[in-house]
């Protein structure tokens, strides 16, 4: 080997062993501070001296030319380089520069139902980040759960003033002494409501839509004192004054997400130009960016959060992903076997 | 120690009591008995796998107990592959790896089946991990070829089989493009599933450590061919390191939390 291609070889190796050690630091510190170290200045100078090094191997190596294998395998990583590169936030400032192309590389939208939204902002949703050429409308959101789970009878969880957590089958009978008090179940409600009737305040039950679950407990302290208090699953740990019991009623038992889903429509000059429903593995791709199903309200299931990135750099970096498998399918397999069939058919 | 006495649990220890006599039988002499031993062990290893699918309704490859359950049935045809057309020595310690593998399944980890969450929920999700597996049993079998060479260096050439050197770079060449397919693929599934192909994450990022340890070997094995053969098969020593921390270590130790958390 040459004095030139030794001394490349010695600082690819370098490279690829600086790589891992770096590798094996990030894993320690975690992704988030990871991420920070790979985007520093000095990473970004190994990033770019990553670059020329191919390029050097390129020209310096007849070998990574003609064996087509080895081609890919180098090209595709410098694919990825590159196309990693360019949808970073620098790349994203450096195309802003000098072609005018303004696009944000990632962050959130918060939209409830019913609503439009073409703000993307940061991740504590406090700080606005860029403004999308098309607003996205959530049209529905809903969550789909496992059939398989038999649902548990639902539960009250108490917890008193000293701390003490006490659960209890909420069915109307069922009672619970805690310390010197007594809690007892009345009722239970799918749909908790109110009504006026002659001037008189009437509770009902307006099941069976189950939009405000709730549950009727009496509580009877030691001298034949009983009061009432309501329980709602939406209102969960609200807590009275005058007993200081907080409170908390889950109408069923805890079921498994099978998946949450939202229905988007993209509007552009106030027109819906396209619409689609996403889902954890499925997201929309329009106008440049992907939007992706991040998150959602929990407790009302009024909103949705999806997470938006930007696609620039992506087919870059794909095109390199897969150069690189072909080629070291073919470096390593492939031409192996077409070799085997070539000696057997001389043969 | 969590064994379990349910019909999955029957089979995986039948497998590994298969597995157990065929090293035994093979290494005192009766080769022909080991192999047949070793095949039904293979057989009962497929049969707990298959009845595993059926049962949590969905490919075992979710946590650690699955993925163990199905480590123990590659091992089976590489060996025969790897043999047969690969000459690489090792069926005996192949069956000792079997052992090695399937000990987990039936003894470590819980056997609870486990709904799928939404984000495994995804066609990548079988061919992902499923290289990632296979690659992982080549390479602990590229590993034991390189200890063997640190050992003694000739290796079995008798029957027509390639030294201990050879055998390690063999090895790493038939696992190399499964690993590298594994790391593509997961990347491809992390841009769909949570917006990025790339995250930082330690699981990723020593998977990236144990696919950079391999590179190096190619090339130092370009560098300087069998010149520095101990280095070689060191390197290949150390890739099995990385991958046991990238199985093991990251999933299983709180010092790496991540979004691969699920899998423990």
């Amino acid at each position: 080997m040459e004095k030139l291609s030794r001394s490349i070889m010695w600082i690819v190796l370098l490279a690829i062993g600086l790589l891992a050690v770096l590798s094996m630091a990030g894993a320690f510190y975690g992704a988030e501070k990871a991420k920070l170290l790979f985007n520093s200045i000095p990473l970004v100078f190994y990033w770019y001296l990553l670059s020329v090094l191919f390029l050097a191997g390129f020209i310096e190596f007849t070998r990574l030319r003609r064996k087509p294998g080895l081609f890919m395998i180098h090209t595709g990583c410098l694919l990825i380089l590159c196309g990693s590169m360019w949808g970073s936030e620098a790349g994203h400032r450096i195309v802003k520069r000098f072609f005018g192309i303004q696009k944000t590389p990632n962050g959130y939208m918060l939209i409830s139902k019913g609503d439009s939204e073409k703000y993307i902002m940061a991740e504590d949703f406090g700080r606005r980040l860029g403004e999308l050429p098309f607003s996205i409308k959530l049209k529905d959101f809903r969550i789909e759960y496992y059939q398989a789970y038999e649902k548990t009878p639902p539960q009250l969880d108490i917890k008193t003033q000293e701390g003490q957590q006490f659960q209890l089958i909420a069915k109307p009978g069922e009672e619970i002494t805690l310390g010197r008090d007594k809690l007892r179940v009345v009722r239970t409600f799918t749909n908790f409501r109110i009504r006026i009737e002659d001037n008189k305040k009437v509770i009902t039950d307006e099941g069976p839509q189950g939009e405000n679950p709730a549950v009727e407990v009496s509580i009877e302290t030691p001298d034949g004192n009983s009061h009432s208090r309501f329980v709602f699953e939406h209102f969960a740990g609200f807590s009275h004054k005058e007993d200081g019991l907080q409170l908390s009623y889950t109408s069923q038992g805890p079921q498994m997400i099978r998946d949450y889903f939202s229905d988007l429509a993209i509007i552009e000059n106030g027109k819906e130009v396209l619409s689609k429903t996403i889902e954890v593995n499925h997201p929309l791709h329009y106008g440049g960016y992907h939007f992706y199903q991040h998150s959602y309200d929990s407790e009302m299931q009024k909103y949705t959060i999806l997470s938006v990135t930007s696609d620039s750099g992506l087919y870059t970096v794909y095109a390199g992903y897969w150069m690189l498998v072909v080629g070291t399918l073919w470096q390593f397999w492939f031409r192996h076997i077409a070799k085997y069939i070539k000696d057997k058919k001389n043969k | 120690m969590a064994i379990k006495y349910t019909f999955l649990g029957l089979l995986i220890y039948l497998t590994i009591a298969a597995y157990l006599f065929a090293f035994l039988a093979t290494i005192t002499g009766k080769k022909k008995t080991g192999q047949v031993i070793y095949l039904m062990g293979f057989i009962a290893a497929a049969a707990a796998f298959a009845y595993r699918w059926h049962d949590v309704r969905h490919v075992p490859f979710q946590n650690m107990f699955e993925v163990f359950l199905s480590m123990g049935i590659f091992v089976y045809p590489l060996s025969i592959f790897c043999r047969r057309l690969l000459r690489v020595s090792g069926e005996a310690v192949d069956m000792l790896i079997g052992v090695i593998l399937l000990f987990p399944a039936g003894f470590v980890f819980h056997a609870e089946p486990q709904m799928l969450p939404p984000a495994l929920q995804s066609w990548l999700f079988m061919p992902h991990v499923a290289v990632y597996l296979i690659s992982y049993v080549i390479m602990v079998k590229a590993a034991i070829q390189a200890f063997c060479y640190l050992k003694d260096k000739t290796g079995n050439t008798k029957e027509n089989l390639v030294g201990y050197e050879e055998g390690t770079y063999r090895m790493i060449c038939f696992g190399f493009p499964l690993l590298t397919l594994g790391l593509i693929l997961g990347s491809w599934w992390g841009k769909l599933a949570w917006g990025d192909y790339w995250g930082w994450d330690p699981k990723e990022l020593w998977s990236l450590v144990s696919w950079l340890v391999y590179v190096g070997y190619f090339h130092v094995r370009y560098m300087f061919g069998q010149k520095h053969a101990r280095l070689n098969s060191s390197l290949a020593i150390l890739g099995l390191a990385a991958i046991v921390i990238t199985l093991l270590w990251v999933n299983l130790s709180r010092i790496f939390p991540g979004l691969h958390s699920y899998a423990g």
